[in-house]
């Protein structure tokens, strides 16, 4: 993978973060869409990992767990933190 | 150069070449214990807070008389006439609260219509001119007053001339499947005080005294406020509420503030983690011979987003 597809990649990951913080602060008020936000991030993020690692050709089993695991783990603990 | 950290706990928070050259609490073992802790720790609290809930709760710092001091305090700044707190309008305010948790909804209009202004006309009072301020998700009587204060709508409420009285209720409840404590303020101007100010007579409100029809005008979007006019004998009616009026749930303490806790412990776990991936950047980027992993700075940039998200949800929401 050029550096510019690399630097392209990270734009986009910046670019789909950036545009759930603006959905979460749409949704201010209403903390079951802000989840839904944060659901979607943590989908969005599994994709971009997936397909960053795809195309630098070093994707197997144990990055799909690593992304899968944090994605998780975002989505719990936020879940956690904002159900009280 | 001299060790500073034990290698025991070397290798646990800082990358070492083999398994990819992250610290052992980043392995995918350490990530796995800490989604199953986080998974058991929710639904250990869920079921506790169902079974116990006076035991473990969810506390605010708000109450009644501290909206009702800070209200006035800003309206004694502005040299406006302090609000008396008035028991109907605050009967009206709970009322309004309650409605609130029980349709589920977050709006100053109810989903099948009812107004603010229907919860006033519940409990007997007759106004000139009312208004209704609400809040949500605020921990502290200062932060809910400040946001109000920012906001010119709610503001204009608080400082209005027109308003005499105020009703306040904090009441806690489940509002759109999230725990969460409810601040209304009902303001108002009641027509009594009215005919008493401008001398005609000694108009009651007790039901079928009232004489007049009063036009409520279209209230604005926030802060929602209405003078309304007499316009021509009539009678109001008048229905006492069936509304409780209970102590605001708010200012019961639960042994353990569950609130504090799931927040507290997700906050310090995020820091955690971002700290040893942080850690992990740092270090691999000096050392050689351990591998760069380009997801490592992509784990971090998504917790800072996590840790916004959970910072913004604990920002209190003003209607």
């Amino acid at each position: 993978m050029t550096k510019i597809q690399h630097a392209l990649l990270y734009v986009a990951l910046f670019v789909g973060l950036a545009l759930a913080g603006v959905l979460l602060f749409l949704f201010h008020g209403d903390p079951a869409r802000q989840l839904l936000v944060v659901v979607g991030v943590s989908l969005f993020y599994l994709v971009w990992g997936i397909a960053h690692h795809v195309l630098e050709d070093e994707f197997d089993f144990e990055v799909l767990l690593d992304y899968l695991l944090i994605a998780a783990l975002v989505v719990v603990v936020y879940l956690l933190a904002v159900r009280y | 150069m001299r060790r500073v950290i034990p290698p025991a706990l070397e290798r646990q928070i800082l990358p070492h070449p083999g398994g990819r050259g992250r610290a052992k609490l980043l392995h995918k073992r350490a990530l796995g214990s800490y989604l199953l802790f986080f998974f058991v720790l929710f639904f250990t609290l869920t079921s506790l807070d169902a079974r116990f809930p006076g035991i473990l709760g969810f506390a605010t710092d708000i109450s009644v008389a501290d909206i009702l001091t800070l209200t006035n305090e800003q309206r004694a700044e502005s040299g406006l006439a302090e609000l008396t707190l008035n028991d109907k309008l605050s009967i009206a305010a709970e009322a309004k609260a309650r409605d609130m948790f029980l349709d589920d909804y977050w709006a100053h209009v109810a989903p099948d219509g009812t107004e603010p202004w229907d919860f006033i006309d519940n409990v007997g009072y007759v106004y000139l001119a009312a208004g209704e301020n609400l809040a949500k998700d605020f921990n502290h009587s200062d932060a809910v007053v400040r946001a109000w204060m920012d906001s010119p709508s709610h503001r204009e409420n608080l400082l209005s001339n027109n308003f005499e009285e105020i009703g306040v209720a904090v009441v806690d409840g489940d509002l759109l499947g999230f725990e969460t404590t409810l601040v209304v303020q009902m303001f108002g101007k009641s027509q009594t005080s009215y005919l008493a100010s401008v001398g005609e007579g000694s108009a009651t409100e007790a039901p079928g005294a009232v004489g007049a029809t009063f036009e409520p005008a279209e209230p604005a979007a926030e802060g929602l406020g209405v003078e309304t006019e007499l316009t021509a004998e009539g009678h109001r009616p008048l229905v006492q509420t069936q509304v409780r009026a209970q102590a605001a749930g708010a200012q019961e303490i639960p042994g353990l503030d569950l609130s504090n806790f799931a927040l507290s412990s997700g906050f310090i776990f995020v820091v955690f983690l971002g700290f040893l991936f942080l850690l992990d950047v740092l270090v691999v980027s000096r050392r050689r011979g351990i591998r760069f992993t380009a997801r490592t700075a992509g784990h971090l940039v998504l917790l800072v987003f996590l840790l916004l998200g959970i910072w913004y949800s604990q920002v209190g929401a003003i209607l």
